[in-house]
């Protein structure tokens, strides 16, 4: 998957979480979802559910922790490192 | 002695909690993603000279140099059962000496610190084992805060009392991952909130399967609909289950039960609870499991607690809540006071004045103010305010709906929008 289809959905997807919060789409990429929107268990736990089916990866259980995912930088990070594992695995 | 506690689920808290109670102490909950402001005028106003804090928050204790800390490690990572050598601490009590206080609310302008005896609480939990006919061969799955009445009462208490099994989760983990735990140590008895509900139905509508293990679920906390409890029950394919409580009782009042499960009531008063509708609709509950008072408001205690909260029974005696007598709004389980929310939010940012509403499950502002104050007013007010009582959303409008007695307008006031 390109870099720029990974940030289009990545942001779509902050984007349907985090509409209500007031936020531009265009500075999704910058805010940081604790601090700045508030993310609580919940939200956090969408957001998975979300970014596992979008991108049919599965987030390791030792990953599963709000620091991880709280912006834009380390959500993409984090979806590029599975997306890489997954097609290493598809290709042997 | 009152102890303060702060800390995420662990082994250790538990152990924390029942040690102080075996000390003949009192345990102060306090959640941990309180601001530390309001963890320092909690402890103050509890007379709490003792802290018990999990050291990965030691970092952010600054505002607690006046008290005597004492860190603890956290040892046992999660999943996993809560061992024999902490159960071996519990030792069931009666007596009328102080157990614990919870904080239903967290602003310090309406804070209110329950404070419930061994009395209290142990009632309580039998009157829950009684509708649960919970016993050694079930196993509970902690995946909720114990600073909730209902998690530490309602399923810690009950699962120590009936010797069942203790499975602690992570909190933040999706439904593939809790379905997984659920199965390797085999749970029996689920208890979540109404958000929870809906994820795990979604997963299990979606898979086509959940746990077989899983004999009964419950949820609280929060309005359910009945079209939300029948998909949870179909796709489930075992009972679940609506409860109702309040910390004040101890916390829990009604269940649904295999006999009185209709709709989206909250079933029929459980053992040792009474229960009366007054004229304005408002629930009053007489219960052995009654609080002893607040650690900070000289309110009598009465045999009969008035609720705030109102409803009706229906034709078969099960109870139906409706809403509030006074504007207390409910969120994930959460108390949240908008009047107190909103006066924190005036006097610590530019907004002049502004409405606190629950729309579509979430909570929301509508402020009055020179400028769009973008997103530094949700990081201003994450710092003076408890997490879940940081409106999801803000909102600049024009004027703030009134009404003809100059009171502020809650529902559909979203004001017009700038």
């Amino acid at each position: 998957m390109e870099r720029n289809d990974i940030k289009e959905k990545i942001i779509d997807i902050l984007d349907r979480l985090f509409s209500d919060a007031g936020v531009d789409r265009d500075i999704l990429e910058y805010v940081d979802l604790i601090d700045d929107l508030g993310m609580d268990s919940i939200n956090f736990i969408s957001l998975i559910i979300e970014l596992e089916s979008t991108f049919d990866i599965q987030i390791p259980d030792d990953w599963l922790l709000m620091e991880k995912f709280q912006n834009y930088t380390l959500i993409y990070s984090a979806v590029e490192e599975l997306l890489q594992i997954k097609e290493k695995k598809d290709n042997e | 002695m009152r102890i303060g506690l702060i800390g995420h689920n662990s082994v250790e808290y538990i152990q924390k909690w029942l040690q102080i109670w075996n000390n003949n102490d009192s345990a102060v909950l306090l959640n941990p993603d309180m601001p530390f402001s309001v963890v320092s005028s909690i402890l103050n106003e509890s007379n709490v000279e003792k802290l018990l804090i999990e050291d990965t928050l030691l970092t952010r204790s600054d505002n607690l140099s006046s008290f005597e800390i004492i860190p603890y490690q956290i040892k046992h990572q999660m999943p996993c059962t809560l061992p024999e050598s902490v159960r071996e601490l519990y030792e069931p009590r009666y007596d009328e000496s102080e157990a614990v206080v919870i904080y239903s609310s967290g602003t310090t302008g309406r804070c209110k610190g329950v404070s419930l005896s061994h009395r209290a609480i142990s009632n309580n939990a039998d009157s829950i084992i009684d509708y649960m006919a919970s016993s050694d061969r079930d196993v509970f799955y902690l995946n909720k805060k114990l600073t909730h009445s209902s998690t530490l009462v309602g399923e810690l208490l009950v699962a120590l009392k009936s010797g069942s099994g203790i499975l602690l989760s992570p909190l933040a983990v999706p439904p593939r991952v809790a379905f997984r735990n659920i199965i390797d140590h085999n749970v029996s008895i689920l208890c979540c909130n109404p958000s929870l509900l809906k994820m795990y139905s979604d997963e299990a509508e979606r898979t086509g399967s959940f746990p077989e293990s899983v004999r009964t679920v419950y949820t609280s906390g929060d309005m359910i609909s009945a079209k939300e409890i029948e998909r949870a029950r179909t796709v489930f394919k075992c009972p679940v289950f609506n409860v109702y409580g309040q910390t004040e009782c101890g916390p829990r009042i009604t269940a649904q039960t295999h006999d009185y499960c209709h709709g989206n009531s909250v079933g029929k008063p459980i053992k040792n609870v009474e229960i009366r509708i007054e004229d304005n609709n408002e629930i009053i509950v007489k219960t052995n499991a009654l609080f002893s008072g607040y650690t900070n408001r000289e309110i009598p205690v009465e045999e009969w607690h008035r609720t705030g909260d109102t409803g009706y029974l229906d034709e078969n005696g099960e109870l139906h809540i409706t809403g509030r007598t006074d504007n207390m709004i409910i969120v994930d389980s959460h108390n949240i006071y908008p009047e107190a929310v909103e006066q924190l939010i005036i006097e610590n940012t530019e907004v002049k004045d502004c409405v606190v509403f629950k729309e579509n499950d979430k909570l929301v502002c509508s402020y009055k103010a020179d400028n769009e104050l973008g997103t530094d007013i949700i990081k201003t007010m994450r710092t003076k305010l408890l997490p879940y009582e940081v409106p999801r959303s803000f909102r600049r409008v024009n004027e703030i709906p009134m009404n003809k007695n100059g009171k502020k307008i809650r529902n559909n006031c979203q004001g017009e929008q700038r």
